[in-house]
C-alpha cells in the first residue's frame, strides 16, 4: 500500500466493504474447493467439470433467485433493476399474483412460430426444444420481518445458510423500516431471468433470430399456451418457465447498453436494496 | 525431469492458503458475497492450471485472474439478479441506513466510472502498490499511476460537489459494476 496514502484514498480505505477474513482459506467451503481443484488434471483445453458446475450453478442460481419458488415460497420474484430490455440474454417480466393458470406437466416442449403465436407441444417434428426450469408460485405469506426470520431459522437448521450469513441477514431485517418492506413487496412483482449460457471463447450465446430464450406456459381450458416471457407484464401464478435448449445455431449475444433502467416509478431506497440483498441471499443455494 | 505432482500440489496449497482470503474479498467487493465463492473458486482453478505462471508474489497476478473471471461473469450475467442487486455492487448490508459509514463518499462512488472504481479499489481496498496494481490490471506502472491520479481527482471533484450541493441520485446506467469498464 502506498505510504502515506492521500487523504481521499485513506477515506476510501476506511469504508472497505469487504475486509479480508484471516481464516477464509481454512473454512470448510474453501477447503472443499481446494480439494476439488487439486483433484483435477492440470489441463487447459476444455472447461473442467468444476468450471461447468460453477457456470451451471450460477445459471441455476439466477433462475432460482428470480423465479423461486421452492422452499417456503416467501420469495416470489426479484430484480426490480431491469425492465423492458434489449438484452437478448435476459427476459424481463412481471408476475400478476391475482391471476392463475394450470401448470403444464411436460418437462420438455417443442415450439415453433405458427404465424399467430407460439405453437408448443411435448413432441413435434420440427421446432425449438425447451426444458422446464421452474414454476411461478404465489406468495403464501406477506413479506414481513417475521416471515423472513422464520425463513432464516429454517435455512440455518437445514444447513442451507451459515450462522455468519444468518447473523448478517438478521442485522438487516431487524433494522429495516416498514416503508422498505412495502417497497420491496412492490418490487417483487418484477422479475428477470438470465441464463448465461457460455459458448466457445467464453462468450454468452443466445438463440437465433426471434426465437425466445424463455417461455411462460400454462394450461387453460385444456389447451397449452406459451408466450415469450420477456416483456410479459402479467405472468400468472402457476405458469411454468421453460428455457430454450442450446443448439449449434446459437450465436454470441449482441452488446447491450451499460444502463439498466428500473421499472417505471420504482427507485429502491438504500434500506430496500439491503433487504432485497437479504432476500436474494436466502433464495440462492449456498455451497 | 517431470515435476513432482505432490510437490506441485503442495506448492499450490501454500499459495491457496495465503491468498484465498484476499481473493475472495476482492470478489466480494465486485460481485457481492453470494457469488464471491464461485469467483474465487474459478480463479484458483485457473491458477491451478497455470501453476507454472504464478509469480513469487502471487496476489496481484491472482487479482488479475479474478478480474477476468468477474468480467466474464458480468458479460454473461450482466443483468443477473445478484450482481445488479448487490447494493451498489460493493456495499454490504448495514445495520442502519442513518449509520452508513461515509454516505457522502458512497454517493460520490456511485458516480465514478467502473474503471475509476477498479483503480481506486485496488489501492485503497486491495492495498496494492502502483507496481502491483499495474500487474493486476496488466498495464505499465506509469499508466497505472496516471489512471490512479485521474481517478482520485475525479473522486475529489465529486466530493467537493457533494459538499456544495446535493448530488442527484445517479441513473442506473452510471452505477455499474467495478469491472464493466
Amino acid at each position: 500500500m502506498p505510504s502515506p496514502m492521500p487523504d481521499t484514498l485513506q477515506r476510501l480505505a476506511g469504508i472497505n466493504p469487504s475486509p479480508v477474513s484471516p481464516a477464509a482459506a481454512q473454512s470448510p467451503a474453501a477447503q472443499a474447493v481446494l480439494e476439488r481443484i487439486v483433484a483435477q488434471p492440470r489441463t487447459t483445453h476444455a472447461p473442467g467439470r468444476l468450471t461447468r458446475l460453477l457456470q451451471a450453478r450460477r445459471a441455476m442460481a439466477t433462475a432460482i433467485a428470480a423465479v423461486v419458488l421452492g422452499g417456503s415460497g416467501a420469495i416470489a420474484a426479484a430484480d426490480p433493476f431491469g425492465w423492458w430490455s434489449s438484452d437478448r440474454n435476459t427476459a424481463r417480466f412481471a408476475v400478476a399474483f391475482q391471476s392463475t393458470t394450470t401448470t403444464p406437466s411436460a418437462p420438455r416442449l417443442i415450439c415453433s412460430d405458427s404465424g399467430s403465436g407460439l405453437a408448443c407441444a411435448p413432441s413435434a417434428p420440427t421446432g425449438s426444444a425447451y426444458s422446464r426450469m421452474g414454476t411461478v408460485q404465489p406468495t403464501p405469506a406477506p413479506l414481513t420481518a417475521a416471515v423472513l426470520r422464520g425463513e432464516i431459522a429454517q435455512q440455518v437448521k437445514s444447513g442451507q445458510l451459515s450462522a455468519e450469513a444468518a447473523a448478517a441477514a438478521m442485522a438487516v431485517i431487524n433494522t429495516t423500516p416498514a416503508a422498505a418492506f412495502a417497497q420491496v413487496r412492490q418490487a417483487l412483482a418484477f422479475g428477470s431471468l438470465t441464463a448465461g449460457v457460455i459458448g466457445a471463447g467464453s462468450t454468452v450465446i443466445v438463440p437465433p433470430g426471434n426465437v425466445p430464450e424463455f417461455l411462460a406456459c400454462g394450461v387453460d381450458n385444456s389447451a397449452l399456451a406459451c408466450r415469450d416471457l420477456n416483456g410479459d407484464t402479467s405472468v400468472p401464478v402457476g405458469a411454468a418457465i421453460y428455457r430454450a435448449d442450446p443448439t449449434p445455431a446459437w450465436r454470441a449475444a449482441p452488446a447491450v447498453p451499460s444502463s439498466t433502467p428500473s421499472p417505471a416509478g420504482l427507485h429502491l431506497s438504500g434500506a430496500s436494496s439491503r433487504l432485497l440483498h437479504v432476500l436474494l441471499t436466502l433464495a440462492t443455494p449456498q455451497p | 525431469m517431470s515435476p513432482d505432482p505432490d510437490e506441485q500440489t503442495a506448492r499450490f496449497a501454500r499459495v491457496f492458503e495465503q491468498t484465498y482470503g484476499p481473493v475472495r474479498a476482492y470478489a466480494a467487493r465486485r460481485v457481492g458475497s453470494a457469488l464471491a465463492d464461485d469467483v474465487a473458486a474459478e480463479t484458483f482453478l485457473v491458477a491451478w492450471r497455470r501453476l507454472d505462471d504464478i509469480p513469487s508474489v502471487p496476489l496481484p497476478w491472482l487479482y488479475g485472474v479474478a478480474r477476468n473471471v468477474v468480467m466474464r461473469q458480468h458479460a454473461s450475467l450482466r443483468r443477473e439478479l445478484l450482481t445488479r442487486a448487490a447494493l451498489g455492487r460493493e456495499r454490504l448490508p448495514q445495520a442502519d441506513e442513518d449509520a452508513d459509514t461515509d454516505p457522502v463518499l458512497w454517493q460520490a462512488w456511485e458516480y465514478l466510472s467502473p474503471g475509476d472504481r477498479e483503480i481506486l479499489a485496488l489501492v485503497a481496498w486491495e492495498e496494492l502498490s502502483v507496481a502491483a496494481g499495474a500487474q493486476a490490471l496488466g498495464c505499465s506502472a506509469s499508466v497505472f499511476s496516471v489512471r490512479l491520479h485521474r481517478a482520485r481527482r475525479r473522486l475529489e471533484r465529486l466530493l467537493r460537489k457533494s459538499r456544495s450541493s446535493h448530488l442527484p441520485t445517479p441513473s442506473s446506467g452510471r452505477a455499474d459494476a467495478l469491472t464493466d469498464a
